[in-house]
C-alpha cells in the first residue's frame, strides 16, 4: 500500500495518535496465549489500526460447535479445521499490512505453561505486550523482570475482568485537553514591553475592541496589584471585584474581547508553576536516572527537565500555545510570536541542558530526536508516571476491599482462577462453598453477597457472553494502544466490567 | 422476533455482528453510505475490494456468510423512505448512526409510534455515539423516558467561527479554511458543490487556504487539517467502536431476554485518561418538542 494511501486509510486514528503512535503500533510485537473470545475480539481491534505483528500460542484443536457459538472469527464453515489455523488466517485477513505468526502446542507433548516455561529471555524480548486470559505465576515473573507489559483479561457471563501488570508508567503524551498556559502572574520582558506599549484608555472604540483579552487581563492586573499592596485577589468577593474592574474598562456594551476576559479570568489566579504530578516525579531522580538499569529516556528527559527548572525561578518550559482570542490578525499574531519565541527559547536552554547531561553519561547515553525533545518540553505539565509492585496476590487487598458489589466481583474472579489451577477444571454450582472457603484466603467477606456473585459466574459453566467479550475486547484494545503507543494514560492497573448494572470500576492492585 | 439496525458504519458493523452471535435470527440493516477506503480501519466487515458498495448489503452478506443462522436484510437508503408500517415491525431499533438530524428523526418516529393503550407499541431505542477514546450510550423507551430530543443539549455540536472573523481578521488555520470554502469556492465554482471526495477540489481548498495563510502570516495547514475542517471528521478506531456497540447490544439482550435491569438510562465511557465510566439517568423534559405531554 502507498504511503498515500495509507494516510487515507488510517486518517480517523492518525488523529489520534499521529504519525509517531501509528509507527510505534506498526513495529509493535504482540503475543496471544491461547486466545478466547475476549481476547480475538482484541486482536481484531488492533489488526484494523496496523499493529505490525501478532503471535498465537494454543493447543492443536479441531473447531466445534462450542466455538463457533462464541467467536465470530471461526465461521460455520470452517467446523472441523483447525482452530488455530482459522482464527490467525481470518483476523489478519482484516488488515493485510499485518504479518502474524502462530505456536501449535500438541497436547500429548505437554501443556502451554510446559511451552511457556522452556523459552528463554531472548523468545519473550521479541514482544512488545503478552495478552492472556489467565494469571500465570511464572509467565508474570519472567516478564516482569523483563520489563515486558503483560495483560490479564477475561469475560465470564455477564462479568469481565482487566489487569494490566507493567513496573512503571512513564508517559509524556498524555494528551490532556489543553496545553495552554498563559502566564499572566509573571510575564517576560517582551510580553511586558507588548502590553507597556498599548495604552488601553487612548484607543478608539474599533482599536479598543481589537485587543486581545490576554493583553487586558494582564493589565487588569498590574492595576489591581498597584491598588492592594501588590497583592491578588483571593476571596470570591474579591475576585468579582476583579472582573467589575475589567467591566469597567469597556468603551462599550458589545466588546466580545472584554467579556473573553472576564469569562476566563478565574484561571489566572489557579495558575501553579509546577503541578503535583511533575513534583512528584522530580522526587523519583535519584532512584531512576542514577540507577543505569532504570535510566529510560524519559528519565533523562526528567533530570533535564529538573535542571532547567532549577535555573528559571521554577518555571516549566512554557508550551507557547494560545487559545483563540477575539482581536485583529496583526495582534493575535503578535502575540503569539511572542508566546512562540519564548517557548522557542525555554526548548533551546533545555536542549543544552541534555546535551551537557548526555555527555555527562557517556557512550550509555541513548539518542534523543529533536522531536521527542520538543514534545516532552510541551507537554511538561502534564507528565505521567507511576510504578507497581505487580504482586501476583495483591498487598493491599484488605484496604481495597470494601465488600462494595464491585469489590465482590474482582475477588471473585481470584477466587475462580484459584479453583481453576488448583483444580484443572471450572468450577460448577456444586463447588460454591469450596469457592468461599477459597474466598477466606484472600479476605474476610460478607459471603451471602459473595454467594450470590459466585453464583452468576458459576452460572456461565466459564462461556463467554458474546457482548461482554466484545466490550472487553474493546476496552483491553484500547489500553494496548495506549501502552504501545505511549500516548493517553492506560489503565493503572486493575478494572471489572459488570454487564449487568452496566458499569466499571478501577483500582491500583499493589 | 426481529430488530434492526441503523447505520452500517463503524458501531454499525459491530451491531450485527453482536447481535448475530447474541442469537438474534432476524435483523434488518439501513445504510445510505457506500465503503470508503477511510472506513476500513474499523468497519471490519468491509475489504478494499468493497469500496464503492453499499455497507448495508457488503455487512448483510458477510455476516450471513459466517453465521448460517441468521438473516439479515439490508436496506441501502435513508431511513425516511421507510413509513410507519415498516419501522411497526421490529421489536427494538439500535442506532449507529453518525449525525444528529437522521436520530432526531427515528426518535420522533419511535416516540409517535407509540399508543398509549397498547406496550407493544413503545420500540426501545438504543442510541450508541463514540468520538475517539469517549463513547456514550442510551436507552430510550419511547413516552416512558428521556427521548433523545430531550438530552439533545448535552451535544457540543459542530464548532463554527463567526464570518466577520473569517472574512476579516483570520487568527487560525481553520479560519482560513473556511474562508477557502465559504468565499473562495463558491467565487471560483459558481453553482458547484464541494464534493470531498473529488481529489480536484480538495487540492483547491488546500491551496486557497494556504494562500490565504500565508497573507495573514498564519502557519499550521496542513491537507490533513483541511480535510477535517471541511468534512467535520470526528477521530474514530475500533476499540471505541467494539465498546459502545456492545454496551448497546448488551442492553438490547437485557431487554429481550428480561433477564437483567437494562441501563437507566445514560452510560458515558472515556479512555484518554485511564478508564472512566458515568452511568445516569436523564430525566424527561415535560416541554420536550417530541415527547412533551405524550
Amino acid at each position: 500500500m502507498t504511503q498515500v494511501n495509507k494516510e487515507e486509510k488510517y486518517d480517523r486514528q492518525l488523529r489520534l495518535w499521529a504519525n509517531s503512535g501509528q509507527s510505534s503500533l506498526e513495529s509493535a510485537k504482540i503475543l496471544i496465549i491461547q486466545p478466547t473470545s475476549t481476547t480475538s475480539e482484541l486482536l481484531k481491534n488492533l489488526i484494523l489500526p496496523g499493529i505490525g505483528h501478532f503471535t498465537i500460542i494454543d493447543y492443536d484443536s479441531k473447531i466445534n460447535d462450542v466455538d463457533l457459538s462464541n467467536n465470530f472469527y471461526l465461521g460455520d464453515d470452517d467446523l472441523g479445521k483447525s482452530k488455530i489455523d482459522v482464527l490467525a488466517s481470518n483476523l489478519q485477513e482484516l488488515n493485510h499490512d499485518v504479518s502474524y505468526s502462530i505456536q501449535k502446542i500438541d497436547p500429548s507433548q505437554g501443556s502451554i505453561e510446559d511451552f511457556i516455561n522452556a523459552q528463554n529471555d531472548l523468545y519473550w524480548s521479541q514482544f512488545d505486550l503478552v495478552i492472556s486470559n489467565y494469571q500465570l505465576e511464572s509467565l508474570i515473573t519472567k516478564l516482569n523482570d523483563l520489563k515486558i507489559p503483560i495483560m490479564i483479561i477475561n469475560s465470564i457471563g455477564f462479568y469481565g475482568f482487566l489487569r494490566i501488570f507493567k513496573s512503571t508508567f512513564e508517559i509524556y503524551e498524555t494528551h490532556p485537553q489543553s496545553l495552554i498556559d498563559l502566564r499572566i502572574l509573571s510575564t517576560w520582558d517582551e510580553l511586558q514591553n507588548y502590553s507597556d506599549s498599548i495604552d488601553l484608555h487612548s484607543l478608539d472604540i474599533e482599536q479598543h475592541s481589537q485587543i486581545p483579552y490576554l493583553i487586558i487581563q494582564l493589565k487588569a492586573v498590574e492595576n489591581w496589584r498597584l491598588n492592594h499592596d501588590n497583592q491578588l485577589p483571593t476571596t470570591s468577593q474579591e475576585k468579582k471585584q476583579f472582573k467589575e474592574l475589567i467591566r469597567s474598562w469597556k468603551k462599550d456594551h458589545y466588546q466580545l474581547n472584554f467579556d473573553e476576559a472576564i469569562d476566563n479570568s478565574h484561571k489566572i489566579f489557579n495558575n501553579v508553576k509546577i503541578p503535583s504530578n511533575v513534583k512528584d516525579i522530580f522526587s523519583h531522580i535519584d532512584e531512576y536516572y542514577n540507577d543505569f538499569n532504570k535510566r529510560s529516556v524519559f528519565w533523562i528527559l526528567v533530570k533535564a527537565l529538573k535542571e532547567f527548572v532549577d535555573l528559571n525561578d521554577g518555571f516549566l518550559p512554557l508550551s507557547g500555545e494560545l487559545p483563540d482570542m477575539d482581536s485583529t490578525t496583526e495582534n493575535y499574531i503578535k502575540l503569539q510570536n511572542i508566546y512562540l519565541k519564548k517557548a522557542q527559547e525555554d526548548l533551546a536552554k533545555l536542549k543544552d541542558i541534555l546535551i551537557k547531561l548526555r555527555l555527562k553519561l557517556g557512550k550509555e547515553s541513548l539518542p534523543i530526536s529533536d522531536e521527542i525533545l520538543k514534545n516532552f518540553a510541551k507537554n511538561s505539565k502534564f507528565l505521567y508516571f507511576s510504578q507497581n509492585s505487580n504482586k501476583l496476590i495483591p498487598l493491599n487487598f484488605n484496604k481495597i476491599f470494601d465488600e462494595s458489589h464491585n469489590s465482590l466481583i474482582l475477588l471473585s474472579f481470584f477466587i475462580i482462577e484459584r479453583f481453576q489451577k488448583d483444580t484443572k477444571k471450572f468450577p460448577t454450582l456444586q463447588n460454591i462453598d469450596e469457592l468461599i472457603k477459597i474466598s477466606h484466603d484472600f479476605v474476610t467477606s460478607d459471603d451471602d453477597s459473595l454467594h450470590l456473585i459466585l453464583h452468576e459466574l458459576v452460572r456461565s459453566e466459564g462461556q463467554e457472553l458474546n457482548n461482554i467479550a466484545s466490550l472487553m475486547g474493546g476496552i483491553g484494545s484500547q489500553e494496548a494502544i495506549k501502552i504501545i503507543t505511549k500516548q493517553y494514560i492506560p489503565l493503572d492497573n486493575t478494572l471489572i466490567y459488570d454487564g449487568i448494572n452496566s458499569v466499571t470500576e478501577r483500582w491500583k492492585l499493589d | 422476533m426481529s430488530r434492526r439496525v441503523l447505520g452500517a458504519g463503524g458501531l454499525g458493523c459491530e451491531i450485527l455482528k453482536n447481535l448475530a452471535c447474541s442469537g438474534f435470527k432476524d435483523i434488518h440493516v439501513i445504510d445510505m453510505d457506500t465503503i470508503d477506503l477511510s472506513n476500513l480501519n474499523r468497519q471490519f466487515l468491509f475489504r478494499h475490494s468493497d469500496i464503492g458498495r453499499s455497507k448495508a448489503e457488503v455487512a448483510a452478506e458477510f455476516v450471513m456468510k459466517r453465521v448460517k443462522s441468521v438473516k439479515i436484510t439490508p436496506y441501502f437508503g435513508k431511513l425516511q423512505d421507510k413509513d410507519e408500517e415498516y419501522y411497526k415491525q421490529f421489536t427494538l431499533v439500535i442506532s449507529g448512526l453518525d449525525s444528529i438530524e437522521a436520530r432526531r428523526w427515528i426518535n420522533a418516529k419511535l416516540v409517535h409510534l407509540v399508543d398509549p393503550d397498547n406496550f407493544e407499541t413503545v420500540k426501545p431505542l438504543i442510541d450508541g455515539g463514540t468520538e475517539g477514546f469517549r463513547g456514550q450510550a442510551k436507552v430510550i423507551f419511547p413516552t416512558f423516558s428521556a427521548c433523545y430530543e430531550c438530552s439533545l443539549d448535552t451535544l457540543s455540536g459542530q464548532t463554527t467561527y463567526p464570518l466577520c472573523t473569517i472574512a476579516n481578521n483570520p487568527r487560525l488555520p481553520e479560519h482560513c479554511i473556511e474562508f477557502a470554502s465559504q468565499i473562495e469556492w463558491p467565487k471560483a465554482h459558481p453553482g458547484e458543490k464541494i464534493d470531498t471526495d473529488v481529489p480536484e477540489h480538495v487540492t483547491f481548498l488546500y491551496e486557497a487556504s494556504l494562500k490565504r495563510a500565508e497573507e495573514f502570516n498564519i502557519t499550521g495547514i496542513t491537507r490533513s487539517l483541511v480535510l477535517g475542517v471541511v468534512k467535520n471528521i470526528i477521530p474514530a478506531i475500533a476499540s471505541t467502536n467494539a465498546i459502545i456497540a456492545a454496551s448497546c447490544c448488551n442492553e438490547a439482550f437485557k431487554i429481550v431476554s428480561s433477564s437483567n435491569p437494562t441501563l437507566d438510562n445514560f452510560m458515558m465511557y472515556s479512555g484518554t485518561d485511564s478508564v472512566f465510566t458515568y452511568s445516569f439517568a436523564y430525566e424527561r423534559k415535560p416541554d420536550c418538542q417530541v415527547c412533551g405531554g405524550l
